[in-house]
Parts: C-alpha cells; structure tokens; sequence
C-alpha cells in the first residue's frame, strides 16, 4: 500500500467535513456524525491537528483576561430621577413597550369600523337630500310637505308671493310628464309661473285625477318616503357613533404613535 | 409578596472567571441551585428597584458591572466604547425594569448590553475612525503573579495579543457567540434567547467562528498549543 504524500493528503484533507471536525473537538457531535468524526480523526492527520487545535482556541479563548472596568457605574440620586422621569413620562414609556403592541391593532380595526360608521350613517343623508328635489318636482304626495321638507316649488311660492300660481301639492296643475321631459330649465319654470288659465272646476278633475294616483302610491312611496325620514335617528346615531369611534381610534394611535416615537428603547430590541 | 434571598455575590457571577465560564458551558440548559437562587435574589432586587429603591438598583449594578464591562469589550474592543456602551445599558436597564419578564435578569442585561454594543459597532463601521485602539494599550493586560517569569509573562501576553487580535478580525455575531459561550459560560439556549437567533445558528456561529479563529492564527496556533 503507497503512502500518500503531504500534498494528496491536504487534497484529501480538503474532502473532509472541517465543521463536523470542529464540532466533534467540543463534544457536540453525536451518534452517526461522532462516529465520522471519530474515523476522521483517526485516519487524517490534519483532522486531528484540526480537532486538537479548536480545542486549544476554546481553552485560551476562556482564559482570555478580562478588561477592569474603567468606572463606577452606580446611579447617583440625580440621574435616577432624570432617568426615571414623572409618572407620565413613564406611563408613556409603558405604552410604548411590546405590552401594549395588541393596542395598536385594536386602534386600527376600531378605525376602520368608525369610518364604515361614518359612511353609512353619512351617505343616506347626502342621498335624500339630492334625490328629494327631483320626486318633489313630479309627484304630489303630502307627507313631503308634512314631513317638513319644503318642496322648491313651495319656496318659489314664498318667494313669488299670494299671487303666485298654486303649486301642484296645493291643487294646480301638473304640467304634463312629456313636457316636463322634453322642456328643461326656465321652461319648465315658466310652465308653473303661467297663471291658471282654466276655471277652478277644470281645475277639480285635475286634481282628483292625481288624488288617486297619490293615494294608491301613498302606501308604497309612504313607506319609501317615510323609510329615511323615519331612520334620520338611527342614521344620526350611527354617524355619532361613528365620528366618535373613529376620532377615538385616532387619538389612541397618535398618542401610540408619539409615545413610541418619543420612548421607544432600540436597546430592548 | 417580595421575596428576600440573601446570597452573597459569588466571583462567578462577575463572570470575568474563566474556569467558572467554562465549568458552565454545558451543551443543555441545566438550572443548578445556584441559578435558581440567583433568579430569586435578582427578582427580589428588580422588584424593589421598580418599587422605588435606587440602592436595590445600585446593587444590581453592582454585581454586573464587571460582567457587563468585560463583556462589552470583548465585543467592541475599545475600553471607552465599552464603558459609554455599558452605561447605556444600565440606563435603558433601569428605565425599563417594570418591563423584565421572564426568569433570567442577566440574560435580559445581558440582551441589552450587547445590543449597546452592537450599537457601538454599527456606529463605528459608519465612521472608522480609529476601529480598535484598544490593541495598543496594554494597561487591561492583568498584572503578572510574582511566580511568573518575565519571559513566560510576556509570552502570555503576546499569546492573548495574538488571540485577540484574531478575535477582532471574524464577524461581531461570531465573536459574541464565542465570548458568550466560551468566556461567559452561557449555554447554547441562552445565547440563542439572548440574541434572538435559533439553536442551529448560535452552534454554527461558535464553530464557523472558532474554524475562522484557526485560520486567522496560522503559525501562531502554535503559542496556543503549549
């Protein structure tokens, strides 16, 4: 059997698991790998060398001295107080600690629900108030006017005066559906300034014709109509609510926000 | 209820003796009774230092500066940085004490500690002014017993010299990993606890590291030998 020179021995050396040599030096190889190490060991002369050296690095590593310290570090009165800082101070530092890390999520979730609050009690309101005008324009029904929402044409009778023409809520004419849609603006405005032209008695079965078709509507665009009237309060409250929760959950996450700005410690990282 | 242990503060706490640092070196976390008595005694002086009392912390600090210190310099391998560094720790270690959790008050400074110097270091790989002062200046070197002969003396300095200086040349998260286990006696569990890192990585740090040491001492693994 030849013996393999330096050179074939370091090419082999190389092959070999210098971090299982390295392990099994300290002990922390075990079972299948221990055996390894072990056969590496006994059959390459560098791997001993290797073992027997990261045990002596271990050994002066441990027996490095150590540095005296080159001041006292006690705490005088003074700088405990400065550190400790006032309660509030500290209760700052506390919220801006990983304690208080559920907080923020709770805050944000608190937000979003605040907002949803805020818009669903927000947009009904914006939507009777710019769908009124236009049922008001084609429709007699009472309850508008009962419900205490002046109708534009009752707002132009206040404006015109008693010598004005009657608005269809108070038994005029209602200009026909065709011309209210072909004519637009002052057209349509000037259908209802033109002074009744018929006798009152003509004017009566005008009247009664729309009556019926308000009565019949009166259950089904009641309820419609007196839907939002009636849940005003509900939507009001939603949208107290609402503006509440969301302007809650801003300030906790601002005040979250500052404090971890302000007292957050890297050191605790 | 607060609970008073009396123990009186061992050498080994310090942790600036190596035989104690290498007798705690156990692969597995172990509590020995002396562990379990020095949880209770640093909770009870947490406990008082958070109630108020300065000289319950002044106690803490006593008995982990020196650890702290060594500690740290090892790490940042400058004796100023080390101090400034330590004193940061205690800082943020007293203004945050009602936040200790858990059973270890030297783990958790320790925690602080070297994130201070990892502080330091980042902070210095910015701005290298002078990256290791310390190299030249002898003054930490422990003073010779009377049985050293000058000769053996000086080549135990320049052995440890050689060491550290190796030491200062592989990466900072090996080199804590090595001087917290080799030096400090913290097992594998607790240095992977305290540096946030899994088991496998902290092993693989200390035995890349040592693998690294070796090459970077060539032909003066030789001083180690004898």
């Amino acid at each position: 059997m030849a013996v393999p020179n330096n050179q074939s021995l370091s090419a082999e050396h190389r092959r070999h698991d210098r971090l299982l040599v390295a392990r099994f030096a300290v002990g922390d190889a075990s079972g299948a790998q221990e055996h390894e190490a072990r056969d590496l060991v006994r059959r390459c002369s560098e791997c001993a060398a290797l073992a027997a050296d990261i045990t002596a690095i271990s050994t002066s590593v441990a027996q490095l001295p150590a540095a005296p310290r080159s001041r006292d570090f006690r705490f005088t009165s003074d700088q405990a107080a400065r550190m400790r800082g006032s309660r509030f101070d500290r209760w700052l530092r506390t919220i801006s600690g990983s304690g208080w890390a559920t907080v923020r999520p709770v805050a944000a979730v608190a937000l979003s629900v605040g907002l949803v609050m805020s818009v669903v009690g927000f947009l009904p309101i914006l939507g009777a108030a710019s769908t009124a005008p236009a049922d008001t324009l084609f429709t007699t029904n009472a309850p508008i006017a009962v419900a205490g929402q002046p109708s534009p044409e009752q707002a132009s009778d206040t404006r015109t005066g008693p010598g004005a023409a009657p608005s269809p809520a108070q038994g005029g004419i209602e200009p026909p559906l065709g011309v209210a849609e072909s004519t637009a603006g002052g057209q349509l405005d000037n259908a209802y300034l033109q002074p009744p032209t018929s006798a009152p008695e003509q004017q009566q079965p005008v009247a009664q014709q729309t009556q019926p078709t308000s009565g019949k509507a009166g259950t089904g665009n009641d309820l419609g109509r007196q839907l939002p009237g009636s849940s005003n309060g509900l939507r009001d409250l939603i949208l107290f609510v609402g503006i509440l929760v969301t302007l809650f959950a801003l300030f906790v996450l601002a005040l979250l926000y500052a404090a971890r700005r302000r007292y957050y410690d890297p050191l605790l990282r | 209820m607060r609970e008073m242990v009396d123990v009186t503060p061992s050498d080994s706490l310090s942790g600036v003796d190596p035989a104690t640092g290498a007798a705690d070196a156990a692969p597995t976390r172990v509590l020995k009774p002396n562990d379990v008595l020095q949880h209770a005694r640093d909770k009870a002086l947490v406990e008082r230092a958070v109630g108020g009392d300065l000289e319950a912390f002044n106690e803490i600090v006593l008995l982990y500066q020196d650890y702290l210190f060594a500690l740290v310099v090892r790490v940042v391998r400058d004796r100023d940085s080390a101090a400034d560094a330590v004193q940061e720790a205690l800082f943020s270690c007293y203004r945050n004490l009602d936040r200790f959790r858990g059973d270890s008050f030297r783990s958790w400074l320790t925690r602080i500690a070297l994130n201070a110097a990892t502080d330091v270091l980042r902070y210095r790989k910015r701005r290298p002014a002078d990256p290791y002062p310390e190299w030249e200046d002898d003054a930490w070197q422990p003073p010779a017993g009377e049985e050293a002969s000058p000769e053996r003396s000086a080549m135990k300095r320049h052995t440890q010299r050689v060491l550290s200086e190796a030491l200062a040349e592989i990466t900072s998260d090996q080199r804590k990993a090595i001087v917290m286990y080799d030096v400090e006696g913290f097992d594998y569990q607790e240095i992977a606890d305290i540096t946030g890192v899994s088991l496998g990585t902290v092993k693989s740090r200390i035995h890349r590291g040592r693998l690294a040491l070796r090459d970077l001492l060539g032909k003066n693994m030789e001083l180690l030998r004898e």
